[in-house]
C-alpha cells in the first residue's frame, strides 16, 4: 500500500479532530487550501432562503432558547458583529472575551479555512467550559423562561467563546440570506484579497455596489472597519465607502452614507482605550484589527504598513422631494 | 427553415387601437405588423428585402414603398460608427440598402450583406405612447432605440454598446430613462434619447474603457432639449450633438461613448429588472426591483437613490427569470423562475402572499398530450438533461404578462395573468383575486402546436399573440421536429380574452388568418439567417431556451480545491 498522500493525511487529521472534539487547538497545516476562491462561481453552499430560517443552534448553543416552539429555534439575541472573510479567525477569537455580550460571526468562503476556525472555536470552548452547574435546589423548580435570559446576562455561566462562530458562505452573494435589514452594529473587512487587475475589480469584496449591501445589513450608527497592507486597496476602499451615496446626478446627497471616523495612530490605541466613550471602543477595535488578525500579525512581523479605515453609517437620506 | 419569432412587443398609440403595431423579431430581424388588419408593415434592417428582390418577386411586394422610405430616413439617421467585435467591420458607412443599390453582383452582394446583419434580438421594450421601441442584441451587447412611425417603419435613433451583455431592459416610470441589467450583475441607467458622442475611435483605450466603464464616477444625464419627435432629421441631430458637446465637455474623454450611470449591482447574473412608483402618504416613491440567478429579488429606491436597498423578496429556491408588477396593483409582484412556481409578493415588506405550484398543470398537460394519438411521445426529453438525471422534469417560467379585463355582463374589472414556460406548448391563465389577495388558475391552453416562446398582450383589442417554436418538437427543447412537421406549423397563434358563461375571464383561440399568414410569410421570405442560427446550431437553442442554463448544476466544487 502506498504511503498516505499529504492530502489524505490532512483529511484524516481533520476528521479525527472533528469527531473527537478536544481541547487541543487544531494545527493550521492540516487545513491548507488555495489562496483564492472565485467569488463568482457557484460553490456548493448551503444558506437559508431567508434569515429567519437559519438554524443557529449548532453555532451558538448557549444562546438558543431551548423552550422556543418555533422551528428553527431562534437566538436569544441577534448577531450584531460580522467578520467578512475572517480567514483563520484570529480577530473573532480576540474579540470574543472583549465583547462578551455580543454575538459575533465569521464568514469565510474557503471550506478548509472555515473548518479550521470551527475546530479552533470548539477547542477553545472546551478549554474554557464553565464550571458544572450547581445541582437544582428543588425538584419542583419549573423550567422558567428566565433561565436562558439569565444565562445570557451573566456571561460566566455561559463560558468563554460561546459568543463566536463561523460559517462558510460567499458574502458577496449571500449576505442578505443571513442578516436582515439594519441588523449589524459592526462589519469587519480585514485584509481582503486585493485582486490587482482592473478587470478583476468586481471581484473585490469592497466595491461601489457591495457597499449598498453593507449599508443594508448595517444599522444607522453602525461601523465598518477596513484594514489592508496594500496602499492602493486602502485608498480604493476609502473611496468606495467615502463616496458611497455621494452622487453627481443632481439628486444625490451632499454627504455620503458613510462618515469617516478618526482612528488612532499605530501604538496610540491604548491611550484611546483609556479615554472612554466611542474613542475607547474604536481604539480597542483598531488595535485588534491591527494586531490580532492573522494577516495583521504577518504584516507586523515583516515590518509592513497597515492602512486602516473606519466608517460610521448615517441614517438613510430622505426620499427625494420629501 | 424559417426562424421562429423570439421576441414580441405590442405598441399602440393611445386611442388608436386599429393602428396598433406588433413588433416581432425573428433572428436578427425586426418586423412590424398591423394587428388589426393583419398586414405586414416593415422590416429592420431594411436592406434585406431589396437584396432579395432581384431573385424573389414576392419580396418586392413585401418591401415595396417601405424600403424607399426607410432608405431616406437612414440617410438622415446616425450611422452606426462602431461595429461589435463579433462581426467583421463594415467597410463603408453606407447602409446595406445602398450597397445593394450600388449594383453588386449576386455573390458580392451576399458577402457584403452578411456583415450588416446584427446578432439576434434578445429583448424588446417600448414606450407606453407607442412611439419608441428599444431592441437589445445580445452578442454585440448593443441597445438600439428606434422611433416607430405610424406606418410601422423603425427608424434607428441610437446604438449604444454596453460594457456587458444586457439581460433585461426596462423604462423608468417617467419613460425618460432606460435601465439595463447585465450578465455581470450591474444595472446601468441611460437616457432613452441619449446618443453616442463623437468622435469615436476604437482605440486600445476605448477597449480598456469598456471594461472600466462601470467603475467611473457617474456622469450627469444629458437632457436633450429637442423633443423625441424632432431628432430624426439631420439638422436637429446635428444641433443635438453640438449641444451635447457643450454640455459634456469632458464626456469625450470618457471611455463609454454615451451618458450612463451605474445604479446598483449584484454579484450574480441579473435576470430581470422592473420599475414601479407607489404613493406613500401622498408622495410618489420610485423603486427598482432586480432579480438574479442566486434567488434574490432586491428592492432598491429609484433614481437618484438607487444605492439604497430597501429590502429583499426572498423565497425562491432556484434562479428567478421574470418579474411582473401589475399596473393595476402596483403593490403586488408576481415572479417566476426555475422553481416551477409562481410567487405572489407584497414586494415592499418582502412578504410572500402565495406560492402557486405549476407542476400539476404542466403534468396534466403532458398527460393530455400523451393521449393524443398522432402527436409526439411526451416522454421525449431533453437528452442532455436526461443524462444528468435530476433536470429531467424541471422547467422554468419564461413569461409573465398581465392584462386588464372587464366583463360585459356584470360589473367586474380584473387583472389577468398569462404565463408560459420554457419548452412547454401552453399558455397558463390566472386572475388576481383582489379580495382574497391571491392568484387563481383560470385555465391552461394547450398543448399548442409548438412550445411557447414569447407572449404579447394586445390590450386594446382584448387579444394575446404568442409565438411558438417552429423548429423543435413540442415539450422538447432539443429534439428537432421533422421537416414535414416544421412546414405545417404556424409561428404564432392568437387568443381572444373573453368571458365564459359564469362571467369569468377566459381565453379562446382566435382565428386571425391575415395576421398569422402575414407573420408566417414574413419569416419564410427572410433572406438571410446566419449559419449558427439554424435549427442544429446551439445558438438557436440558447436564444429560445436560455433559461435552463441558469440552473445550478450542484456537483463538484468549482475553483476551490485542495492544493
Ligand atoms: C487575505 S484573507 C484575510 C483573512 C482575515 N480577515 C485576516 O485578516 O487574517 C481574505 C479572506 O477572505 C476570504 N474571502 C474572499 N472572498 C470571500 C467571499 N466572497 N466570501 C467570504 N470570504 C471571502 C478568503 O477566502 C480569505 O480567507
Amino acid at each position: 500500500m502506498p504511503p498516505p498522500t499529504k492530502r489524505q493525511k490532512r483529511e484524516q487529521y481533520r476528521q479525527t479532530h472533528q469527531t473527537n472534539p478536544s481541547t487541543s487547538l487544531p494545527k493550521k497545516k492540516f487545513y491548507r487550501q488555495r489562496a483564492h476562491a472565485n467569488p463568482f462561481s457557484d460553490h456548493q453552499l448551503t444558506y437559508p432562503t431567508i434569515p429567519s430560517q437559519m438554524d443557529w443552534s449548532p453555532h451558538y448553543p448557549a444562546f438558543i432558547n431551548p423552550n422556543a416552539t418555533t422551528s428553527p429555534k431562534p437566538l436569544t439575541k441577534p448577531i450584531t458583529i460580522a467578520d467578512i472573510g475572517c480567514g483563520f479567525g484570529g480577530l473573532l477569537v480576540a474579540l470574543a472575551p472583549l465583547l462578551p455580550s455580543s454575538l459575533l460571526l465569521g464568514l469565510e468562503i474557503r471550506t478548509q479555512v472555515t473548518e479550521y476556525v470551527q475546530d479552533r472555536i470548539s477547542a477553545l470552548r472546551a478549554q474554557h467550559a464553565p464550571p458544572p452547574l450547581p445541582p437544582p435546589i428543588s425538584t419542583s423548580s419549573l423550567p422558567s423562561p428566565d433561565r436562558s435570559a439569565s444565562a445570557s446576562s451573566s456571561p460566566p455561566l455561559v463560558g468563554l467563546y460561546q459568543n463566536i462562530s463561523v460559517l462558510r458562505t460567499n458574502t458577496m452573494k449571500f449576505l442578505p440570506n443571513f442578516f436582515s435589514r439594519h441588523q449589524l452594529s459592526h462589519i469587519f473587512l480585514c485584509f481582503p484579497d486585493p485582486h490587482f487587475k482592473t478587470r478583476k475589480h468586481k471581484a473585490r469584496i469592497v466595491s461601489e455596489t457591495l457597499c449598498a449591501e453593507y449599508a443594508y445589513v448595517l444599522r444607522p450608527g453602525g461601523y465598518v472597519f477596513t484594514i489592508t497592507d496594500v496602499e492602493e486597496l486602502g485608498m480604493w476602499m476609502g473611496e468606495r465607502f467615502g463616496g458611497f451615496g455621494k452622487r453627481g446626478d443632481g439628486g444625490g446627497e451632499e454627504r455620503g452614507l458613510f462618515e469617516r471616523v478618526e482612528v488612532p495612530e499605530e501604538g496610540e490605541e491604548g491611550v484611546w482605550e483609556r479615554e472612554g466613550g466611542e474613542r475607547a471602543e474604536v481604539g480597542m477595535l483598531v488595535r485588534c484589527v491591527r494586531e490580532e488578525t492573522e494577516e495583521g500579525k504577518k504584516v507586523g512581523r515583516n515590518g509592513g504598513r497597515k492602512f486602516v479605515g473606519v466608517w460610521r453609517r448615517r441614517e438613510d437620506p430622505a426620499w427625494p422631494g420629501e | 427553415m424559417p426562424h421562429p419569432y423570439q421576441c414580441l412587443l405590442y405598441c399602440s398609440r393611445p386611442g388608436q387601437a386599429e393602428a396598433g403595431i406588433l413588433v416581432a423579431s425573428s433572428g436578427p430581424y425586426i418586423h412590424t405588423f398591423n394587428v388589426h388588419n393583419g398586414t405586414y408593415l416593415s422590416t429592420w434592417p431594411s436592406g434585406q428585402e431589396t437584396g432579395k428582390s432581384s431573385k424573389d418577386d414576392a419580396t418586392a411586394e413585401l418591401g415595396s414603398g417601405v424600403t424607399a422610405e426607410t432608405e431616406t430616413h437612414q440617410e438622415d439617421s446616425q450611422r452606426p460608427r462602431k461595429r461589435q467585435k463579433l462581426s467583421p467591420p463594415r467597410d463603408d458607412s453606407g447602409s446595406s440598402t445602398e450597397i445593394v443599390v450600388n449594383g453588386e453582383d449576386e455573390d458580392g452582394q451576399n458577402r457584403r450583406l452578411k456583415p450588416a446583419i446584427s446578432p439576434p434580438v434578445i429583448k424588446l421594450a417600448g414606450t407606453s405612447n407607442g412611439h419608441h421601441v428599444v431592441a437589445v442584441t445580445g452578442e454585440d451587447k448593443c441597445i438600439r432605440v428606434f422611433e416607430l412611425l405610424e406606418d410601422g417603419c423603425l427608424i434607428q435613433l441610437s446604438e449604444r454598446v454596453m460594457p456587458k451583455r444586457p439581460c433585461a431592459v426596462v423604462l423608468t416610470p417617467d419613460e425618460s430613462t432606460l435601465l439595463c441589467a447585465d450578465k455581470f450583475g450591474d444595472v446601468h441607467s441611460l437616457p432613452l434619447m441619449g446618443q453616442t458622442h463623437e468622435p469615436i475611435l476604437c482605440s486600445a483605450d476605448d477597449k480598456q474603457g469598456l471594461e472600466n466603464g462601470s467603475k467611473e464616477p457617474p456622469q450627469r444625464d444629458f437632457v436633450p432639449s429637442a423633443s423625441s419627435l424632432t431628432v430624426h432629421t439631420k439638422g436637429n441631430r446635428e444641433a443635438l450633438r453640438q449641444q451635447q458637446k457643450i454640455k459634456n465637455p469632458k464626456a469625450e474623454k470618457k471611455s463609454l461613448n454615451f451618458d450612463h450611470q451605474l445604479l446598483l449591482g449584484h454579484v450574480s447574473l441579473l435576470t430581470d429588472v422592473t420599475c414601479v412608483s407607489i404613493s406613500s402618504s401622498n408622495k410618489m416613491r420610485n423603486y427598482i426591483l432586480s432579480s438574479d440567478r442566486d434567488e434574490h429579488i432586491r428592492v432598491s429606491r429609484g433614481i437618484p437613490q438607487a444605492h439604497i436597498i430597501e429590502g429583499y423578496c426572498l423565497g425562491h429556491t432556484e434562479f428567478i427569470s421574470k418579474l411582473c408588477i401589475p399596473p393595476a396593483h402596483p403593490h403586488l409582484l408576481i415572479s417566476g423562475g426555475g422553481d416551477e412556481s409562481l410567487f405572489l409578493w407584497d414586494w415592499h415588506p418582502g412578504k410572500i402572499r402565495q406560492k402557486l405550484d405549476l407542476r400539476r398543470p404542466v403534468e396534466d398537460l403532458k398527460r393530455r398530450h400523451g393521449l393524443e394519438p398522432a402527436s409526439a411521445k411526451p416522454t421525449i426529453r431533453d437528452q442532455e438533461a436526461a443524462v444528468s438525471g435530476d433536470l429531467e422534469d424541471k422547467f422554468a417560467i419564461s413569461n409573465i404578462r398581465v392584462h386588464d379585463w372587464s366583463s360585459s355582463k356584470v360589473n367586474k374589472l380584473e387583472t389577468g395573468i398569462i404565463v408560459s414556460c420554457e419548452g412547454i406548448p401552453a399558455l397558463f391563465h390566472f386572475r388576481i383575486d383582489t379580495e382574497a389577495g391571491k392568484i387563481e388558475h383560470m385555465g391552461t391552453y394547450g398543448p399548442l402546436e409548438g412550445n411557447v416562446i414569447d407572449v404579447a398582450v394586445i390590450q386594446d383589442q382584448g387579444a394575446v399573440v404568442y409565438s411558438m417554436d417552429t423548429v423543435h418538437e413540442a415539450f422538447s427543447t432539443t429534439t428537432v421536429a421533422t421537416d414535414q412537421v416544421q412546414k405545417e406549423r404556424f409561428p404564432i397563434g392568437v387568443m381572444k380574452i373573453t368571458e365564459n358563461a359564469r362571467s369569468n375571464m377566459c381565453m379562446q383561440q382566435h382565428q386571425h388568418p391575415q395576421l398569422i399568414t402575414a407573420m408566417e410569410q414574413c419569416i419564410q421570405r427572410q433572406s438571410f439567417i446566419p449559419e449558427n442560427l439554424t435549427a442544429k446550431g446551439k445558438s438557436m437553442r440558447d436564444l429560445l431556451y436560455g433559461l435552463e442554463s441558469l440552473r445550478k448544476r450542484g456537483g463538484e466544487e468549482q475553483n476551490v480545491r485542495d492544493d
